[in-house]
């Protein structure tokens, strides 16, 4: 533990959600940390868990007992070296700590998917199939004079959404926050999360979130001046989406935004894909852009190193024959479930509740240092952007933020630990007795 | 250790020999001077009767940042054919027109190439291009950002800022994005997107800050001039595919002044509009006009037939080019008031009469500028087609019975609107060794790179010569990077991990000032959370190397 | 000759690859031979042997026997013979076949009939989600040959169906002929929630109306001369589908106006 008077940090990101906010100011004592400045809830509850394992210690353990970190990184090899099916789950961690899950499991011939995953894929299936048209949160600061939310209120996941994409004033071409306009669409939990700071409500056009995709083909069909059956639409009058759409093709840079984890329902990459097609024909006639929000536990991170590194997003299989993608198959729950994986390396280090799904395999945690979890071998890591610097990526793609170390109170890093793990796996000189398999 | 070469044919033009019989030692990763006679040689390499050239420089590749990583997510069905399973020593990844990182530095290697540039690289996602590029092993690499259509930029020259100014921001940017040098991609033209124009011409005002593309050329060129960067402007100039544009093109060139620049993938921007389908080659006004004037250089950007992906931060061009996708899906991307991206899957085919006529561009191109130092030879992969399949167009270039066999094959209303036919020049080797070593080392100021004189660093292929030039480039005897042999006979033995190559142009700290407060006020990142730090950069590539070239070349202010 | 015989040796929870071992890859092949052959299971190579007893000698027929549902890719590619599964199939049953025949006694998962080219599948039990649909990536699914099915379809089936024709004799779930490009689906029980979203043109044939969102219109009763004909090639399905009264009368809805969508649903009168 630091014996450090207390310091005191500015401009510090935020690893708790997807906008990876970084203009915190931290204070530092003796190794709990805390918010000087603002009060998001999510940032609040973040920090207030990565002080929750100061008083007790969080320490290795091998079946319950603790022990020290070499034995149970050695421990956790073993798992590993006998597993001719391994799945590497969770993936709750930053960019080096993902390039060593990565490295572990192009080693073991593992199975490598995020927890957050069955909310990826539905904008993954989107990517894959047609693409989209999409923005960034600096151009939506700066540009966007119509909002529509697609199913969601933005707010309840990213709590500063609003305060610092939206109800700005000062920006690059005049707009103010009262120039813009908010139209919700779904059932949004809190409408009342966008109003504006001069008291402007956000209008709401309410369906279940099941109907969005036949809602979004009814707003493609008003686009394009095709008919529409019937005067509503999944109970909104056809009379409003008429004028949604004329709105739509009026802004100057519409902007339709969703966050995939409040699409809980089957099929919404189709709802997600319709809404994306009606952003691109609306480039027909104006500048209009999806914006695909959300992200927590370090899914985006884990999405991007595990594509640029075999070229597909998680999901995968690093097999004999080389990377398998099946976003069907290589579904963690489902993998579990069927029994196909005969260890699991689980890291969740965001979250202390992340924990993996129950079931009987030998099973290694990297855990949050404030994590109760029943396994084979725990290891408490840092926490990203607390314990642990490395990069993060933002929920809009393009900006991967370098997180910081704010304390060091001993927990290990998750490189460092697969690194353990692999040094045992491969001791130096010998290579793993792969096949030979050169497929290209 | 020291490592003894004997024997090779050694062509290297920066030092104007061709083909000359000697040896080469090599010491901790240098090329060092023959050593005292009777001293013990630790390992040799009979290299009698085999070509020897430095490893070869890839100075425009698109292998590493957000639009290449957006290519390989949304083209699942790309990697399945041609899959890469782990070994011992390599990473598990896939190949073809959007591979994955660990997969592009090994195919790299096995065709001799010890370096690859990163054109277009944007400083808000200059963190995940050096990511990338820290995840390709073995070779060298770099990149250049991009300025040009930043909201920033185009502000300070709306408000008339002296020129000192924009050099500082230049300098800030290219050293605190950790760059090579800089690029501009349809200047001004991605931000006139933003703002739902769909075409910005060379002399047309950009909307809200006025400012025409000429006039960004100009400033930024003369920016990397004042700061002496060694690379000049990478320019992908406006009107990229439009038919017509080589008018735009030739402007352009004279828009410089005569200060120096790099015109990138010349092929896509020289077309003209002759003929009943308007669509004609420009290639012979721009060989002419490159070869009248010293201070342009271009690579081709060749296209070759058969499925890619065109990845660009232009989004204008790339949204227009989107009703062509094939297949037919695309991405297009406004980012952070700093640029924009646009990926689109793409098929070219012989028998399709615009392709087969850029097929023809590309290579008239090639053949019509006499200056080998000048013109490089590149595919902007992927855009044209795979890195992976320069050796083919190596041979194309030095095999003139082969080329015309391949354009017999063409769509013959293309093939007969070209001159290709009656062009009999073929690349010999020593150009080539020009084109891809000897030139972009230069260009780019590495200066112990492309080489192999005493005191360049270790990068060497050794070919078996070969009449089928395909052939021969393809699988290189040997390739040694920083003086480890690295691939044998095109497969890799063993994996290292190459440097990275900056430039940190001098500025006047007082830039801060004004850059600080634009972050602050309109953009949702802290300047000091965008600024890369060189302990960041050792973090993203395997503790590899971080080179700072000199910035010497030009005037200083 | 007796067929070319797979016995599951006590299945392993592992997904097993079956798609090198189509009549088309073990022509002239052994039931010795074959054993040593590499397959994937679990994305491990394993001799096809230590998970199958193989028996029998006539690779033009090939049969399967007591598998669990994690034989997948039974018959990929295939362009001759017939392949017979006495049990249940796995996923990506018949993928981008060619040509020739399977059977399936039991049920087939998800993505059956995927980018099929050619030929024709048979499934006497039900099929799980996707059916017809393409990989990942890929935006044509099956684009020609005939799937039938006597049970029932998950969801999401005929999803991008470029061509050919997907016969159900049960019910379909959620999703039904979303995003079809052409080709024709016939369902003969019910159809679940947002049938025919974002379709394109094809054609989908019920007996039901379903439940269809409001960018299809409704255009009326007609006698639709093709119809008959269309079910004349049913003959070879067998019952129910070689069974069905002719009738030429459907009442037709067009749609998904959405992304000007000129595909049917036609429900018969």
């Amino acid at each position: 533990m630091s014996h450090h008077p207390p310091e005191s940090r500015h401009e510090v990101p935020c690893s708790f959600c997807g906008l990876l906010c970084d203009d915190l100011s931290v204070t530092t004592d003796h190794g709990r940390v805390r918010i000087e400045s603002g009060n998001c809830p999510r940032a609040l509850a973040g920090f207030d868990a990565a002080n929750r394992h100061l008083e007790a210690g969080a320490s290795p353990s091998i079946g319950g007992k603790t022990a020290t970190l070499e034995e149970a990184v050695a421990a956790a090899a073993a798992i590993l070296g006998k597993a001719q099916a391994p799945l590497f789950g969770g993936c709750g961690t930053h960019l080096p700590g993902m390039r060593g899950v990565m490295e572990l499991a192009d080693a073991t011939g593992g199975t490598v998917d995020h927890m957050n995953s069955y909310s990826m894929f539905r904008n993954f299936h989107v990517l894959q199939n047609s693409g989209w048209v999409v923005t960034s949160l600096s151009e939506v600061r700066n540009r966007a004079d119509l909002l529509v939310c697609f199913g969601t209120d933005i707010g309840s996941r990213l709590p500063r959404f609003y305060e610092r994409c939206l109800w700005v004033d000062d920006t690059l071409f005049g707009l103010g926050a009262e120039d813009r306009e908010v139209v919700m669409l779904g059932q949004p939990k809190d409408p009342l999360l966008a109003t504006s700071p001069g008291g402007r409500k956000a209008e709401v056009l309410a369906c279940r979130n099941e109907q969005l995709g036949e809602v979004a083909q009814a707003l493609r069909a008003l686009v394009r001046g095709a008919p529409v059956s019937g005067d509503a639409v999944a109970g909104i009058p056809l009379a409003d989406l008429a004028r949604l759409a004329e709105r739509l093709k009026a802004a100057k840079y519409g902007v339709v935004a969703w966050v995939t984890s409040d699409l809980d329902f089957d099929h919404a990459e189709l709802a997600i894909q319709s809404a994306c097609d009606l952003v691109r024909e609306l480039n027909a006639h104006t500048r209009c852009n999806g914006l695909p929000l959300g992200g927590t536990d370090g899914d985006y991170t884990a999405h991007q190193v595990c594509t640029w590194q075999t070229g597909f997003t998680v999901r995968t299989r690093l097999s004999a024959a080389g990377p398998q993608h099946d976003p069907v198959a290589l579904d963690a729950e489902r993998v579990l479930a069927e029994g196909r994986a005969d260890a699991l390396f689980w890291v969740s280090s965001f979250d202390p509740g992340k924990t993996p799904p129950a079931g009987k395999r030998p099973t290694v945690v990297l855990g949050h240092p404030a994590m109760r979890v029943d396994c084979d071998v725990f290891i408490p890591v840092g926490i990203p952007g607390i314990d642990s610097a490395g990069h993060l990526f933002r929920t809009d793609s393009s900006v991967a933020v370098p997180m910081r170390q704010l304390r060091d109170v001993g927990l290990p890093e998750v490189a460092d630990v697969t690194a353990g793990i692999l040094a045992i796996l491969r001791p130096a000189g010998n290579g793993q007795a792969k096949q030979e398999v050169r497929a290209c | 250790m020291l490592i003894k070469l004997t024997g090779g044919k050694v062509i290297d033009p920066a030092h104007n020999v061709d083909g000359v019989a000697r040896d080469i030692y090599i010491r901790d990763g240098r090329i060092v001077d023959a050593p005292e006679p009777g001293a013990k040689v630790d390992q040799e390499y009979d290299l009698r009767g085999k070509l020897v050239m430095a490893g070869a420089i890839d100075l425009h590749t698109h292998i590493g940042g957000g639009k290449v990583n957006i290519a390989r997510a949304m083209l699942p069905e790309d990697h399945r054919p041609d899959l890469c399973a782990a070994t011992d020593l390599e990473r598990s990844g896939c190949g073809h027109a959007a591979p994955s990182t660990f997969t592009t530095g090994y195919r790299y290697a096995e065709m001799g190439y010890t370096a690859g540039f990163e054109p277009a690289m944007m400083p808000v996602n200059a963190r995940q291009a050096h990511m990338e590029m820290g995840d390709t092993p073995i070779i060298d690499k770099g990149a250049y950002a991009m300025l040009g259509s930043d909201d920033l930029l185009l502000s300070l020259m709306k408000d008339g800022v002296d020129q000192r100014v924009i050099n500082d921001y230049v300098a800030w940017t290219i050293t605190h994005s950790q760059a090579m040098g800089l690029k501009v991609v349809n200047p001004g033209g991605i931000s006139a997107f933003k703002f739902n124009q769909r075409k910005l011409d060379l002399d047309e005002q950009a909307p809200f800050y006025g400012v025409t593309p000429r006039q960004i050329l100009k400033t930024l060129a003369q920016a990397l001039h004042d700061l002496g960067v060694p690379h000049p402007l990478h320019v992908h100039g406006c009107n990229l595919g439009v038919p017509g544009n080589v008018q735009t093109t030739l402007d352009s060139f004279a828009a410089l002044d005569g200060l120096p620049a790099h015109f990138t993938h010349i092929q896509f921007h020289s077309y003209g509009t002759e003929g009943d389908r308007k669509f004609s080659s420009g290639a012979a006004h721009i060989a002419e006009m490159v070869n009248k004037h010293k201070n342009i250089s271009v690579d081709v950007g060749q296209i070759l037939f058969g499925q890619t992906v065109t990845a660009s931060g232009d989004n204008m061009s790339q949204h227009r080019n989107a009703a062509h996708a094939d297949p037919s899906k695309s991405v297009i991307m406004d980012i952070e008031c700093d640029a924009g991206c646009g990926v689109v899957p793409f098929r070219y085919r012989d028998t399709n009469f615009v392709n087969a006529l850029q097929w023809c561009i590309g290579l008239e191109t090639f053949l019509l500028v006499d200056d080998p130092w000048r013109v490089f030879l590149t595919t902007d992969h992927p855009n044209g087609a795979p890195f992976t399949s320069y050796p083919h167009l190596i041979r194309l270039l030095m095999d003139k019975s082969f080329r015309n066999e391949q354009l017999a094959r063409i769509n013959t209303d293309a093939a007969g609107l070209s001159t290709l036919g009656s062009l009999d020049r073929e690349y010999s080797l020593y150009e080539i060794a020009i084109m891809t070593r000897a030139a972009p080392a230069k260009t780019l100021g590495l200066r112990d790179r492309g080489h192999l004189g005493v005191g360049a660093a270790a990068d060497i292929t050794v070919y078996t010569e070969d009449a089928d030039r395909e052939k021969m480039f393809a699988k290189p005897n040997y390739v040694f990077k920083d003086g480890t042999l690295v691939a044998r006979d095109g497969r890799i033995v063993q994996v290292v991990w190459g440097n990275t190559h900056v430039v940190k142009p001098e500025y006047d700290p007082g830039i801060e000032k004004v850059i600080e407060p634009h972050f602050r006020r309109f953009r949702t990142q802290r300047m000091g959370n965008f600024k890369i730090s060189n302990d960041e950069m050792c973090e993203c590539g395997h503790g590899s190397k971080l080179h700072v070239h000199d910035c010497t070349h030009g005037r200083k202010q | 000759m007796s067929a070319l015989t797979f016995t599951a040796r006590g299945m392993p929870a592992a997904d097993i690859d079956c798609g090198g071992l189509t009549c088309d890859s073990l022509a002239g092949k052994s039931a010795a031979e074959v054993a040593k052959l590499p397959i994937l299971v679990g994305g491990r190579q394993t001799p096809c042997g230590d998970v199958f007893d193989v028996s029998g000698s006539d690779t033009m027929q090939i049969v399967f026997r007591g598998n669990g549902a994690t034989c997948n890719r039974i018959g990929a590619g295939m362009t001759i013979g017939s392949i017979r599964v006495e049990g249940d199939a796995g996923d990506h049953l018949g993928l981008q076949m060619k040509g020739g025949k399977i059977t399936v006694t039991g049920n087939a998962g998800d993505f059956a009939a995927c980018e099929m080219k050619r030929g024709r599948i048979v499934v006497q039990g039900n099929v799980g989600d996707s059916a017809g649909a393409p990989l990942p990536g890929n935006k044509k699914g099956m684009s020609g040959g005939m799937l039938v099915v006597h049970g029932n379809a998950g969801e999401r089936l005929a999803d991008q169906l470029r061509r050919g024709q997907i016969l159900v004799a049960g019910n379909a779930g959620a999703y039904a002929a979303s995003r079809m490009i052409a080709g024709t689906l016939v369902v003969l029980g019910t159809v679940g929630a947002h049938c025919g979203h974002a379709m394109r043109r094809g054609s989908l044939i019920v007996r039901q109306r379903p439940p269809l969102p409001a960018t299809f219109a409704d255009c009326g009763t007609h006698t639709l001369a093709f119809l008959p004909l269309l079910m004349a090639s049913w003959k070879e399905a067998g019952a129910p589908f070689a069974t069905l009264p002719v009738n030429p009368r459907a009442q037709r809805w067009m749609g998904d106006t959405g992304n000007g969508g000129k595909a049917e649903v036609l429900v018969w009168a």
